[in-house]
């Protein structure tokens, strides 16, 4: 199974498995080195780890518990973010048996999840296809049902939400998620890595034009979904938001990825495009300086009013493939900061949002320094 | 074009776990091995100074060494501290993140004449005491008038550029400064200069004789091929298979050269 738009592209260099090893011993130390410079830099342990992919349910079960029961003996949330499709009664009794939280990816109705099925260098397997769409749909109620699932991550491209009548459809899988229980997720923009999958990104007008009537449905379902709450905390000064809104830094990114075989790498977007290489530990002056953020709205993004806030984007999708461009959907999100700009106004036309603030990089440094923004006066605390 | 202003930093990616493991404490041992050769180029004559930032927290400590061996030390400036490598001196917030930046030398004369060059922004006389070529003092001075802070595009475009491509000498090689490989401590004119080449192989004397395997190591990252780019501000250094150097840089306009260096410098060892 795979999605036409996946960064793990055929042909993507990538280190070699042919059987997958827990390295118990390596995971145990690489935990180590991240909690030592997770404390150092958040004064926190951290408490969450969570397996991606590829597909974490292809993972033998036998090992797959293992694996649980490794990270619940050190006192981990475990949560997994899957595809929902090969999901059998022994995966939803390990959830049950660990607590492990399901988030599933998703992108609407059969009809309109169609970048996502059975290809073989782009040919699909339609009959494949067509029980995948169909078996994730009852995974999801199931999930949702064994009170497992966390939410969906919805990629918007232009099978789901390049014109008004696929965010129709969209909107309506929202709602029926909404009627089984599922009230929240991710909608995130799809980004290709490589030629072939640049035909199924939205343009910058479509992807803009998707996030309002997304905003809008969303908040008459009265159900939560990420960029918009992200969108709204960063406007009133919020530092917690989304990671590809708070200033990655690319090769010393806000994540670590650990492999079965105790690699530390970075962020699995970044992975994408090239090589996967040591992340860097602990946290370099790259991450801490805000050196992208900062070098953007001295340059491509100086007439950004919003450059502070959405800090130039995810650097994996940047422009050119250079990561110390802004994001390729920088424009779309700039506006949709403008348009929740302009509706949280109609409500308090008395506050100053974190967009008025005059000098962007001292935002930066004053909101990184732990220091609070107050939209009451329009300045920091 | 615009001028960015960033915070100092650097940062050193490596590209395989492999390379790491090589490399990993070979660029702060090579760093170490150099601070001491250019000291001791001043024993030898081959310059009548070096500069040294030294901290506040540790000035008695550093000033005792420096008497110990033999060395005078005359504080110029108090300027901000930085980590790895800035391309200009900025100014201090206040004693906690500032250095004192001062010459050393064998001789007060000298310490006097290079401090009256400092004061005045004369490069030249503080070139000539660091023992730098004319021709390198020379191309430095018309680089930093026009604001080009770190002009590798210039070096390149004197030695030759085709299709973004520039040939040179291993020992000539700048572009690793920033994680604290070189051989030269000062920018050359052209990557080919004869007298840079000659300043580098009294380097390479002294080297060779206080760790030739750390020496060998260093000089065979400057031999590799890299790519040096400056985008929006931010330097990055592509090391192919080895290391990706990231910096602070200093201007909006996009540059990019292709560093081919004509040898293999480490087989000088």
């Amino acid at each position: 199974m795979s999605c036409l738009y996946c960064f793990q592209r055929p042909n993507l260099k990538r280190p070699q498995h042919s059987i997958i090893e827990f390295k118990k011993d390596k995971v145990e130390k690489a935990l180590e080195l991240i909690q030592q410079s997770y404390c150092s830099a958040y004064n926190q342990k951290f408490d969450e780890i969570v397996f991606h992919g590829g597909e974490a349910t292809i993972v033998p079960l036998d090992l797959l518990e293992e694996e649980f029961s490794f990270f619940k003996s050190k006192g981990l949330k475990i949560g997994m973010q899957s595809n929902c499709f090969a999901i059998t009664d022994k995966h939803v009794e390990l959830f049950k048996k660990y607590n492990v939280t399901v988030g599933c990816s998703v992108d609407g109705f059969p009809d309109i999840n169609t970048l996502r099925g059975f290809f073989d260098e782009g040919k699909e397997d339609t009959k494949a296809s067509e029980f995948y769409r169909k078996k994730v749909l009852e995974n999801i109620e199931r999930l949702q049902n064994e009170k497992i699932l966390t939410g969906v991550i919805i990629l918007l491209h232009k099978a789901n939400a390049s014109d008004d009548a696929k965010l129709d459809r969209l909107i309506e899988f929202i709602k029926s998620l909404k009627s089984i229980g599922v009230t929240g997720g991710r909608l995130n923009h799809m980004y290709p890595t490589y030629p072939l999958a640049e035909k199924y990104a939205l343009t910058n007008d479509e992807l803009f034009h998707a996030l309002v009537r997304l905003y809008h449905a969303t908040k008459e379902l009265d159900v939560r979904y990420s960029p918009f709450d992200d969108v709204q905390r960063a406007l009133t000064g919020e530092k917690n938001i989304i990671c590809w809104f708070s200033g990655c830094s690319y090769y010393d990114a806000l994540v670590w990825s650990i492999t079965a075989d105790g690699k530390i790498f970075r962020c699995d977007r970044a992975l994408g495009n090239e090589l996967p290489s040591p992340k860097p530990l602990p946290h370099t002056d790259l991450f801490y300086s805000q050196a992208r953020a900062i070098a953007l709205i001295q340059t491509e993004l100086k007439d950004d009013k919003y450059a502070h806030l959405h800090r130039g984007g995810c650097p994996a999708e940047a422009i050119g493939g250079d990561w110390r461009r802004p994001s390729a959907f920088i424009k779309a999100y700039s506006k949709f900061f403008e348009y929740m700009e302009q509706e949280i106004k109609k409500v308090m036309p008395n506050v100053k949002l974190a967009s008025d603030y005059p000098d962007k990089i001292r935002y930066i440094q004053m909101i990184d320094s732990g220091r609070k923004y107050n939209m009451w006066k329009g300045d920091f605390d | 074009m615009s001028e960015v202003n960033l915070p100092s930093f650097v940062t050193v990616v490596f590209e395989t776990e492999a390379m790491e493991d090589e490399f990993g404490n070979i660029l702060s041992e090579y760093e170490t091995l150099m601070h001491k050769v250019e000291f001791l180029l001043i024993d030898k004559g081959i310059r009548k100074c070096d500069v040294e930032h030294i901290f506040p927290e540790t000035l008695q400590q550093q000033l005792v060494l420096l008497d110990k061996a033999g060395y005078k030390y005359k504080a110029l400036d108090q300027v901000k501290h930085f980590l790895g490598f800035s391309h200009y001196h900025q100014r201090p917030n206040g004693l906690f993140d500032s250095m004192i930046f001062g010459v050393v030398g064998k001789r007060n004369e000298d310490l006097e004449e290079f401090a009256k060059g400092y004061y005045a922004g004369d490069h030249r006389i503080q070139g000539r005491l660091l023992g730098y070529p004319d021709c390198c003092i020379n191309a430095f001075i018309d680089s930093w008038s026009k604001k080009h802070f770190d002009p590798i595009v210039d070096i390149a475009e004197r030695t030759g550029v085709n299709n973004g491509e520039v040939r040179g000498n291993p020992l000539l090689n700048v572009m690793l400064r920033y994680a604290g490989v070189r051989v030269i401590p000062f920018l050359p004119c052209t990557f080919t200069c004869k007298n840079a080449e000659k300043f580098a192989e009294h380097v390479l004397d002294i080297a060779k004789r206080e760790n030739k395997s750390v020496l060998k190591k260093g000089l065979w990252l400057l031999s590799q091929k890299l790519e040096w780019s400056q985008v929006n501000g931010i330097i990055e250094v592509k090391v192919f298979n080895v290391m990706r150097i990231i910096t602070a840089g200093y201007t909006s306009e996009p540059q990019k050269i292709l560093f081919i260096p004509t040898y293999d410098a480490s087989k000088l060892v």
